[in-house]
């Protein structure tokens, strides 16, 4: 166990550096307002003890007056350690937040193809959130009950040596019974807030995707779905819980007990004279304070297992690799890049192949257009090329050079693709077309959507870019967004594009406007265009046919067209007939 | 909803358990009362120069006992708070989530990210609010006990402890506004951060290709950045006047102790009552912190309140707090079978004079007048932004119409209640799946029979991707459907729709991810049903060339209709969509064309 929650904690230890500063300050505030706790019963005993010993008013009420401005000090130390401490915890955990999404962000579409956004949510915010208040108070809170404690014990000592061996041993007893049971609640804990990630990951997507539960009448069978879910929260949960209160439970008990010896010894020692009453009295407020620090303990025990269980959760998230490895070159040649396939094979599961010996070449400047049956492998073979899945054997070099070797970043500042899923964001319509680079002048973004006839609908929002686009693009039509997609992928001007069944949500009129700009874009690009509807492919240079995944015809465009046993002509004339029908 | 309104809605909702709550902590509050006495009647007997030392311990004996009782005591009240807990919780998500469902389509004014914020935080709010209601009366009971006690020991000094309450109640209800105003901008924070995370997830892939990786990390720690500084405004006030109240009663006690000297001199103060005081006082002070930190935390309730209710359609902001039930001490029931019923069988669609307008624009629909008869094959088709999904999403109910009525069978219908199985099924433009396996996203939880699954699969001509898949049916699909292509997501949700045997489909542009063949293919075996009704949108000639009617959208007005022949001969527009040419760009069709973007599908 103590293997396990060492690694844990100097892995944490690392966010806490950029704060050290305020760290050390909270500290000090800390130790202060336990000294100017450690004062107060002393004050009082005196108050005692004058009374008792019929001293004069005045003195008494110096000592008064010494108790009320160390009271108001204590109350400004507590407010400003909860701010300070505060503070720390936000920015350590924004940092760890803003890590953990930058690392998801980067891991391959092997891990996100199994996690839903509402998921994310919680393991992004949820679980760092958990962890939050280990970040400001617990380094803090451990440091400063155990100052307290010393200090408590410490001045006892001074007072009475056999009362504070008693104290110091019921102390350490507690401490070690804590260290002893920290762990109880975290598999649990962990359990639960898995639980709830489940939840939040039902809730989103359902919302997500209303229109589909509602028309298709399934919000009874949501709702199911959702009881199932909450019950098992409820269930893991109330476990959890349960378990984390058992260390603070066993301090009370065992402190319980402590106050009841010390005090008993403490009536032997008054007994036999040794001490005044006000000494008693302290003794027993002394006793009365350790309860302090210790159920302190207690509740960062606590704590601590709901933190530990989201710093495993999260450390499995920064823990998990992504599969892509990034080589190291950067230099691409200029201009239009070509693009190699040599006996590529690949496939998402070992026993499936999906793309099958796969070797084709196009030169600078070309186009190529694919053809084939849904699930042929058209989308696969643009997306071994973008590196989003790793192949199983062959290579595939763009302007020349591996994939493998290139660094990531290299590949997607030369090489962009289009597809039919856009996702829009809640934000204005400057960042969704630049996907938040600001560096983007707007002379630009207008430009291009002049040229893809995007400009007078951006121009027609009341805000022009500034314009807030609500919620997920609600109000976007979807071959509006398939402009905004194009547009976002020619600002970045590429040199290599793929555009995958761009045109498949236009109807026939606006494709026909889109199709100049779009070969007026690909002037100077390289151009995959994969492909059902066969008009798309009127520019093209090449066409590729594929099946099963395994190239079923490769050639010029008009040589096959020509060709009437090939399979493009047969397509064309399906085509033809379809239109005659 | 008022607040008022509302808790009294939710401590009435489970009201034993409030109950059994209230009593247990009551209990588990009120014993340190016992400890008080203890202490006094201890410190009495050592001041009386007795000498017998068991007398002067049975006290300290009594304390221990009453102390670790009192554990027991916490471990049975904090089952039954755990469990009030996740029922509140409950409640809250079940109503909220109902309220969710009934806007007709996606037109909540949160993003499902956002929304999942409300789902969290602000019912967690809740909760800690009937967390001090829950604390309440075992604190009451103590503060007024304690008084009483103190009172007959020494009534001015009493006094004196009693006076900060008042101050720190006035004090609160003049910072409520401010506890609301940066409650609010917190909640607001921390909606923007979810809503961000869940959209950048849902955005993988092109925020990859797109190179956003850090554009987006600058954007969330900003996000991040502003809410760190809501959420240390919003804790610094709640944290300044929880201390504010432990100022005034430290003030007090400083004060309780001047009084004490001259008392104490004159004999009428012992030790042992100095001790029930300070044993007293600290827990009386903790115990009016509460009660003033709740009059503010009331003032916040609101701001998660107006948050929650916002899920929630016009006029049905009351629900919240509907008394539904949860299901958590039991499995959910089986899902109802859905009943159909002979008179509701189709024979007619009528549409009439259907407009809806964008809000904020002049964009929509206008007046749509058609009617569709059972067997027929309905084709929608124009321009993007013509107004073809938004007449189907009207027709739906999805949209809010703003005027025309839907009729079926010659009754005027409520389309949102009324267009769903078994009369009525859809697949939207852009389908959803859910993450789940491939089988239950099609079923959708409805009774495994093999034949209708098999038909619907043979349908949606999705037999041979099935075959494919590794796991077949129980391939896990991924959160939207990632794991399949874009043919596959559409057709699994053509098959989800056949699955439901409705009397009529809705297909909002089901063709856009699929090849020739296949589509060919779909259209084919669907005609070969008998039966089978439909209104397709659609530009493809697949499926134009099957319609018995077609109606041509522009400007949101249906600008031809009839069958294929017939418009390609009458009507440029179907020419022009037909031909996917414009033979005729003059400035006049291209200034229309421009203008039809602003019109939303």
């Amino acid at each position: 166990m103590q293997q396990s929650a060492k690694p844990s904690m100097s892995w944490l230890l690392k966010y806490l550096k950029p704060v050290r500063g305020r760290l050390l300050l909270l500290l000090i505030l800390l130790l202060a307002s336990t000294g100017a706790q450690l004062v107060n019963p002393q004050i009082v005993q005196r108050f005692i003890d004058t009374a008792a010993e019929n001293g004069i008013v005045s003195s008494l009420l110096v000592l008064a007056g010494i108790y009320l401005v160390f009271a108001v000090l204590n109350q400004v130390l507590t407010v400003a350690i909860s701010y300070l401490g505060n503070d720390v915890s936000w920015r350590a955990t924004n940092q760890l937040r803003g890590d953990l999404l930058k690392h998801c962000l980067r891991l391959d579409m092997r891990f996100h193809n199994l996690k839903t956004p509402g998921e994310m949510i919680e393991r992004i915010d949820g679980d760092v959130t958990n962890m939050s208040n280990f970040f400001a108070m617990f380094i803090i809170k451990v440091i400063g009950s155990f100052v307290l404690l010393a200090g408590i014990l410490g001045y006892m000592f001074t007072i009475n040596w056999p009362i504070a061996s008693v104290m110091t041993l019921f102390t350490l007893a507690s401490i070690g019974a804590m260290v002893f049971i920290r762990d109880l609640g975290v598999t649990s804990s962990k359990d639960e807030r898995g639980a709830s990630a489940a939840l939040f990951g039902l809730i989103e997507e359902r919302i997500a995707g209303i229109e589909d539960v509602q028309a298709n009448g399934n919000v009874p069978y949501v709702m199911n779905r959702f009881y199932r879910a909450m019950r098992n929260v409820f269930l893991k949960g109330r476990k959890a819980w349960m378990l984390r209160v058992i260390p603070w439970n066993t301090t009370v008990v065992l402190f319980a007990i402590a106050v009841t010896a010390v005090l008993m010894l403490g009536v032997h020692y008054f007994l036999t004279k040794q001490i005044s009453l006000g000494t008693l009295f302290l003794i027993y407020q002394y006793t009365q304070m350790l309860n302090d620090p210790i159920e302190q303990l207690g509740d960062q025990v606590q704590e601590f297992q709901k933190a530990k269980s989201g710093m495993l959760r999260s450390q499995e998230l920064l823990a998990s690799r992504t599969e892509i490895m990034e080589g190291t070159q950067t230099a691409l040649p200029d201009g239009a890049l070509g693009l190699e396939f040599d006996h590529v094979h690949f496939s998402y599961n070992p026993d499936r192949p999906v793309l099958h010996d796969i070797t084709f070449t196009v030169r600078p400047g070309e186009r190529l257009g694919i053809i084939g049956r849904t699930g042929s492998g058209k989308s696969s073979l643009s997306r071994v090329l973008l590196r989003l899945y790793n192949i199983n054997s062959g290579t595939v070099r763009v302007g020349g050079v591996d994939i493998r070797d290139l660094k990531l970043e290299a590949l997607y500042r030369r090489v962009g693709m289009v597809t039919q899923d856009v996702q829009l964001f809640d934000g204005t319509l400057r960042d969704n077309l630049t996907l938040f680079d600001g560096s983007i002048p707007d002379d630009y973004i207008l430009g291009t959507t002049e040229r893809l006839g995007l400009k007078q609908w951006i121009d027609s929002q009341p805000e022009g870019l500034d314009t807030h686009l609500k919620a997920g693009g609600a109000s976007l039509s979807a071959g509006e967004a398939q402009l905004f997609a194009l547009t976002r992928v020619f600002l970045t001007q590429p040199s290599l594009v793929i555009l995958d069944e761009p045109s498949s949500r236009l109807d026939a009129a606006t494709e026909a406007m889109l199709q100049s700009a779009v070969d007026q874009l690909m002037q100077n690009c390289t151009g995959i265009v994969i492909a059902h509807r066969l008009s798309t492919l009127e520019q093209v240079d090449h066409i590729m046919v594929l099946g099963d995944g395994r190239i079923l015809e490769f050639g010029e465009r008009e040589v096959l067209a020509k060709d009437p046993s090939s399979r493009y002509a047969q397509l064309l004339i399906t085509g033809r007939e379809e239109d005659l029908a | 909803m008022t607040v008022t309104r509302f808790i009294q809605r939710l401590f009435t909702y489970n009201i034993s358990l409030f109950i059994v709550n209230g009593l247990l902590w009551g209990l588990f509050h009120s014993m340190p009362l016992l400890l008080g006495l203890g202490m006094q009647w201890f410190f009495d007997r050592a001041t009386g120069q007795s000498h017998n030392y068991l007398w002067l311990v049975a006290p300290l004996i009594f304390i221990a006992l009453v102390r670790i009782s009192r554990t027991g005591v916490f471990f049975w009240a904090f089952f039954k708070w755990v469990t009030y807990i996740y029922d509140i919780q409950a409640i809250l998500r079940t109503n909220m989530l109902k309220g969710i469902m009934r806007w007709p389509g996606r037109n909540l004014p949160a993003s499902p990210g956002e929304a999942v914020s409300r789902f969290r935080e602000d019912v967690d709010e809740v909760v800690e609010y009937v967390e001090s209601w829950v604390d309440f009366w075992g604190r009451f009971a103590f503060a007024i006990i304690s008084l009483v006690i103190m009172a007959r020991v020494n009534w001015q000094i009493t006094l004196v402890a009693i006076l900060p309450l008042v101050a720190v109640t006035l004090l609160n209800n003049l910072s409520g506004n401010r506890a609301r105003r940066y409650g609010q901008q917190n909640r607001e924070a921390t909606g923007r951060i979810t809503s961000f995370i869940a959209e950048s997830f849902g955005a993988v892939q092109a925020l990859k290709l797109g190179q956003a990786e850090e554009h987006v990390h600058r954007r969330f720690v900003e996000l991040n950045e502003s809410r760190r500084q809501a959420a240390l405004k919003d804790n610094l006030f709640k944290q300044w006047m929880r201390s504010l109240n432990q100022h005034v009663l430290s003030i007090c006690t400083g004060i309780i102790l001047l009084m004490c000297a001259s008392a104490m001199k004159a004999g009428q103060f012992t030790v042992g009552d100095f001790a029930l005081f300070t044993s007293y006082l600290t827990n009386i002070a903790f115990s009016i912190s509460l009660f003033g930190y709740m009059v503010f935390q009331h003032k916040r309730l609101k701001v998660s309140l107006d948050r929650m209710s916002i899920l929630f359609r016009p006029g049905e902001q009351e629900r919240i707090m509907d008394f539904s039930e949860t299901y958590l001490f039991g499995e959910p029931p089986e899902l109802p079978v859905v009943e159909r019923s002979p008179d509701d069988q189709l024979h007619t669609l009528e549409i009439r004079n259907l407009s809806y307008t964008y809000p904020g624009s002049e964009n929509g629909i206008a007046n749509v007048n058609f009617a569709v008869k059972r067997g027929q094959f309905v084709v929608i088709t124009g321009r993007i932004g013509s107004g073809k999904s938004t007449l189907v999403r009207t027709l739906l109910g999805l949209l809010p119409k703003s005027g025309g009525d839907v009729q079926w069978n010659g009754r005027v219908i409520d389309p949102a209640a009324f267009l769903v199985p078994p009369r009525s099924a859809y697949t939207p433009q852009v389908p959803r799946l859910f993450s789940d396996t491939l089988q239950e996203n099609i079923v959708q939880g409805s009774p495994p029979e093999a034949d209708a699954l098999t038909r619907a699969i043979r349908l949606a001509v999705m037999e041979k991707d099935i075959e494919d898949l590794e796991k077949g049916l129980d391939t896990f699909v991924g959160p939207r459907g990632v794991m399949l292509s874009g043919g596959q997501i559409q057709r699994a949700a053509t098959a989800r729709m056949m699955m439901t045997e409705s009397d009529l489909f809705i297909f909002d542009d089901l063709s856009s991810a699929l090849d020739v063949e296949t589509e060919k293919k779909l259209w084919e075996r669907l005609f070969h049903e008998r039966d089978v009704t439909c209104i397709a949108v659609s530009h493809r000639r697949a499926a134009l060339a099957q319609a018995d009617h077609i109606i041509v959208m522009k400007d949101g007005r249906i600008e031809a209709e009839g069958s294929l022949a017939e418009l390609l001969e009458s009507s440029i527009e179907m020419q022009l969509l037909w031909q996917g040419e414009p033979t005729d760009s003059s400035e006049s069709d291209e200034r229309a064309d421009s203008k039809n973007m602003t019109v939303r599908v």
